[in-house]
């Protein structure tokens, strides 16, 4: 073989990735996610306050759950203290717009960047740890971020902060709505990008990886400050649609469980799978809250229990339609799947 | 003696008193997670069940509360077998997170059930010697906490006996190193798991009891305890009984003292910036092995 | 599929008709219903207040029911009111008071237990021009907001603390030395730096001044640092969970001082079941007791109220019942004075109020809180909540000072 026919072959091989690489399916998504943009651009002026705040508290979850599944999912690294984040974003708007007297459209950046730097900085600590560990570190960071704002004078400490009083609602609703779409948006461009490859081969195998010649640790660092930044727009967002908070009320734990269960129910390694979650579980949770006063949480734990044994790999696996049988056979499969793989 | 003096020792008596409580909570945590690889976020739920257990055995039928620690124990032994076996075993190949998610709809399950069973009253256990105290010089060592660090340290004692000297403790420690190997060997992994799990449930139930004695009791109050136990097992090590005893008598201490020289709004950045030091340093903790367990 | 499918218009056919029904018997009945929105915790932190609360808000419809409703001009209107549980949570209080507002369609707001929850719904009610009688929200945050529309039945934060230390002040011999303890949240800190700032104009030196974690189970070293110090005076600030840790923890490391006082605790049932002997001595400021003597319309005497509340729920109501009771009371005077359900003449009616009541003065200042009721101090003497300051309402005299642990073994 000569070498220019050597190089022949050589030449026919792909291309390197192009700046976004377009999977299978994208078209069909994209049209999924700008019908339901559409949609939602629409629905204030057609339904009452209520349901606008309902679906806005939506959103919020759905910019959670997506994400989380930057780090969590598609990076494999369970961040439990995505709070801290909310948190800083909270009180950096806050501050900003009652100290700073910055409109809320400077402060809210402000907030994302500053979550974004302190991921970089406590990422390059946290993320040297693996699983379980990175798990309780990060929950660790927010309970120490937490207390923190509470034993400081510029937070108003224990006794919480009040925002200006905004207008009306509807400006959360679409200030919510963007944030979910640039979510969305990150989640189907990160693996898409040569980081996204680096990161999936992370995911996949870390040490490998890093034979291959990726330098795990920025990557890593990537996806955490994207999601720190995000965590850091919804909760900017909350402080100033709920006017008061106080450091329990941001720096919550339930955020982030909520997020993961969302996540993780609708399918952690897809990008409309979160957001699709956070409709499905969220809408749920307030269903169950109006019909029992007492017991809508013993449901909702029931309900996660349930989920998390009989679908563990998300709503968006056990709803693939396999060839040559019917929906209901193809639901009964992969439950039986998912038990016997699970199992001892 | 100076009085600075004084409020250090009797802090450092406080600190290792309730750091009894703690390891006690820490030892099932540490089991589970150590050997089954679970993290049991509803640790603190059951721990609350223990309490309630020791409230009402007390309340009802006049039982000394230190007496009613077995049977709060055996009650939540077979609880967690039942458990292990009927439903954690669905997902104990799962990915941690699965797991995480499970326990956590155990612990909205039975806080939740609690609280529609028993309401949110604030419940305690108040006995006869329940004020009394020892005066050791200018330090006061309170009667009941004495106790209950004399229980941690027989619990302790007891788990680590079990756990180096019996056939079962070997089983479960080979389980826990290679589990196709132990099964190769012809131990009924499924067996030895439920019985994992039901003997750090029986810890909690102690623990509860113990818990009861010295705090307010109500449905909610597990979360704290998770926490607790969470920061023991990582100070201490995963699946080492000294680990968790240790641990748990350190973040007694550390709490303490931050407590005392900060003020109490200082507690958990102290605890838990030294564990995220200890994470980082040592990320196996003080007696736990090297060796990942499963990743 | 078919069954399900054919399913469906049947039931929407009934639904139809119960609804029907359901409207007709109500009509038939010629009475109105005036429905009243309480987002009240039923669950989370603040479960056990909430339903104290929730009582006092029965107790209050059930009475004004009983003769008859709520007259205002030509109508008379039945009381129900509309329980959402808030979880404890401010948000989900905020969210369902807009429910309450916008799918309820309710015509007033009872207020919610808490101070977080109230700032939150306060806002909500401003935005919709709702009137809101706040029945257990204290904190002074809420009326500085500039807010119209929200009204506070109950004396403010501030007042917890001067009315205890008023009340240590005028024993004797008079105490020089206090500690303070506080929960770090809105209504305690408040509380918290008016004992501060009361002592400090009162030439009582403060010693001890520190903030524990919101449900803290452990306060051995706060209370071994206040025992190094040596205080007559302990003032702890917080609610019932860390009442029940600071006296436990002030047996068990011998603390001694001549007075306790709490904020919230000594008042509900539960502290003296679960303490025991350990409780007595204890004083809390109350928003109201039993004893004080005053006489309103509806429920009549204090003496009156009290006996139609033990009557119902077996035991002595606390000042978390009568606040609600009185929150009920002030709207239903406000819509007979406005003569109709009219919002804003019902406002207005709220912001002209005054008079007594079983519950004491109920008068708004211009900020929308009642700072005219004087707040009373109590004390546990053996196993019950007796009234010991100020002197004109007094079941009894204080016991004072409180003896040494060892002497009380």
């Amino acid at each position: 073989m000569t070498r220019r026919d050597a190089g022949a072959g050589l030449r026919r091989e792909p291309k390197r990735p192009a700046s976004l690489v377009p999977h299978r399916g994208d078209a069909r998504g994209l049209a999924v996610a700008a019908a339901a943009l559409v949609v939602a651009l629409v629905l204030p002026g057609l339904l009452n306050t209520y349901y606008v705040r309902i679906i806005t508290g939506i959103f919020l979850f759905g910019i959670l759950a997506s994400a989380w599944n930057l780090i969590g999912g598609y990076t494999g690294y369970p961040d439990f203290g995505g709070a801290a984040f909310i948190g800083i974003g909270a009180y950096t708007t806050g501050i900003l717009m009652v100290r700073a007297h910055l409109p809320f459209p400077a402060a809210l950046p402000a907030g994302c960047l500053l979550a974004a730097a302190s991921a970089v900085a406590m990422g390059a600590l946290l993320l040297r740890l693996r699983g379980h560990y990175f798990a309780i570190a990060t929950l660790g960071f927010m309970l120490v971020l937490r207390q923190l704002t509470a034993n400081l004078e510029l937070t108003g400490g224990g006794s919480g902060m009040n925002l200006p009083p905004a207008g009306d609602f509807k400006v959360f609703y679409y200030w919510m709505l963007a944030g979910l779409a640039l979510a969305v948006l990150a989640g189907f461009a990160l693996p898409r990008t040569r980081a996204g490859y680096a990161i999936a081969a992370i995911r996949e195998n870390q040490d490998a990886a890093q034979v291959l010649g990726i330098e795990p640790l920025p990557f890593k660092i990537l996806a955490y400050a994207a999601n720190a930044f995000l965590f850091a727009a919804a909760g900017g967002i909350y402080a100033y649609w709920l006017t008061f908070i106080d450091p329990p009320t941001v720096f919550n734990i339930d955020f982030t469980v909520q997020a993961v269960v969302m996540a993780l129910f609708g399918g952690p390694g897809t990008v409309l799978g979160p957001a699709a979650g956070a409709v499905i579980l969220k809408s749920l949770d307030v269903t169950l809250t109006n019909v029992s006063l007492f017991l809508h949480n013993v449901f909702f734990g029931a309900l996660v229990c349930a989920l998390v044994i009989f679908a563990p790999r998300g709503l968006a696996e056990l709803f693939q339609a396999r060839p040559g049988s019917g929906r209901a056979a193809a639901l009964r499969a992969s439950i039986r799947e998912a038990l016997q793989e699970n199992r001892v | 003696m100076s009085p600075a003096v004084q409020i250090a020792l009797q802090n450092a008596v406080n600190g290792l008193l309730i750091g009894g409580t703690y390891a006690t909570v820490g030892l099932g945590m540490s089991l589970v997670w150590g050997v089954l690889n679970v993290i049991n976020i509803a640790h603190g739920a059951f721990v609350m069940l223990g309490a309630y257990t020791t409230y009402w055995l007390f309340t009802l039928y006049g039982i000394d509360p230190f007496a009613t620690l077995p049977i709060a124990g055996a009650a939540l032994f077979v609880l967690g077998y039942g458990l292990q076996r009927v439903v954690v075993n669905q997902v104990i190949r799962a990915s941690f997170l699965i797991t995480f998610l499970l326990t956590f709809g155990f612990d909205l399950l039975i806080t939740n059930g609690a609280l529609a069973v028993w309401t949110a009253d604030v419940r305690a256990v108040t006995t006869a010697y329940s004020g009394r105290a020892l005066h050791l010089g200018p330090v006061i060592v309170p009667a009941v906490r004495l106790m209950t660090l004399a229980v941690a340290l027989l619990v302790a004692l007891l788990l680590h006996l079990l756990m180096s000297r019996t056939r079962l403790g070997t089983a479960i420690r080979a389980t826990a190193s290679d589990q196709d190997a132990a099964r190769l060997m012809g131990i009924p992994i499924g067996h030895v798991y439920a019985l994992t799990f039901a003997i750090a449930l029986a810890t909690a139930g102690i623990a509860g009891g113990l818990a009861g004695m010295s705090f307010p009791i109500y449905p909610a109050m597990g979360a704290n305890f998770t926490f607790i136990g969470f920061v023991v097992c990582v100070l201490g090590g995963l699946g080492s009984v000294a680990g968790a005893l240790t641990g748990g008598l350190i973040f007694g201490l550390l709490t303490t003292y931050a407590a005392g020289w900060l003020g109490p709004n200082y507690d958990y950045i102290v605890a838990f910036s030294a564990l995220i030091l200890v994470l980082l340093v040592r990320p196996a903790g003080l007696f736990g092995r090297a060796a990942r367990f499963r990743g | 599929m078919v069954r399900s499918k054919s399913r469906v218009p049947i039931a929407i056919a009934a639904i139809i008709v119960v609804g029907a029904l359901g409207v007709t018997a109500g009509a038939l009945h010629g009475e109105e219903i005036l429905k009243l929105g309480a987002p009240l915790a039923a669950t989370g932190a603040d479960a056990r207040e909430g339903a104290l609360a929730k009582q006092g808000y029965d107790l209050w419809a059930s009475a004004v029911n009983a003769r008859g409703g709520i007259k205002a001009g030509p109508h008379t209107y039945k009381v129900q009111i509309v329980y959402y549980d808030d979880q404890s949570k401010p948000q989900t209080s905020a969210e369902l008071t807009d429910r309450l507002i916008t799918q309820d369609r309710v015509a007033f707001l009872l207020g919610p237990y808490g101070s977080p929850a109230t700032f939150a719904d306060a806002g909500i009610a401003e935005k919709y021009k709702m009137p809101m009688v706040d029945s257990n929200g204290a904190a002074a945050k809420i009326f500085e907001q500039g807010y119209k529309y929200t009204f506070g039945v109950s004396s403010p934060a501030a007042d917890y603390a001067a009315a205890m230390l008023q009340c240590a002040a005028s024993l004797s011999p008079r105490p020089a030395t206090v500690a303070i303890i506080a929960a770090d949240d809105l209504f305690s800190l408040e509380v918290a730096n008016g004992a501060r700032d009361w002592a400090d104009r009162n030439g009582m030196r403060v010693v001890y001044f520190q903030k524990y974690p919101v449900g803290a189970n452990d306060l051995s070293a706060p209370f071994t640092a206040i025992k190094a110090a040596g205080a007559d005076v302990i003032i702890e600030s917080g609610h019932l969970q860390e009442s029940l840790v600071a006296m436990r923890q002030a047996q068990s490391l011998e603390v001694n001082a001549k007075f306790f006082g709490f904020t919230v605790g000594p008042t509900t049932p539960d502290f003296v079941k679960a303490l025991g002997p350990a409780a007595e001595y204890v004083f809390a400021s109350s928003q109201w007791t039993p004893d004080v003597k005053y006489n309103g319309p509806l429920f009549g005497t204090t003496r009156q109220y009290s006996e139609a509340f033990t009557k119902r729920y077996g035991f002595e109501p606390d000042y978390h019942a009568a606040n609600g009771s009185a929150g009920g009371l002030a709207l239903q005077l406000a819509i007979q004075n406005a003569g109709g359900i009219d919002r804003q003449k019902v406002r207005d009616a709220l912001a002209a109020l005054d008079l007594v009541t079983f519950y004491g003065r109920i008068k708004f200042n211009d900020k929308g809180y009642n700072s005219y009721k004087p707040m009373v101090t109590v004390q546990i003497q053996h196993g019950k909540v007796v009234t010991v300051w100020p002197g004109n309402v007094a079941a009894a005299k204080a016991m004072y000072p409180t003896p040494v642990w060892t002497a009380r073994k």
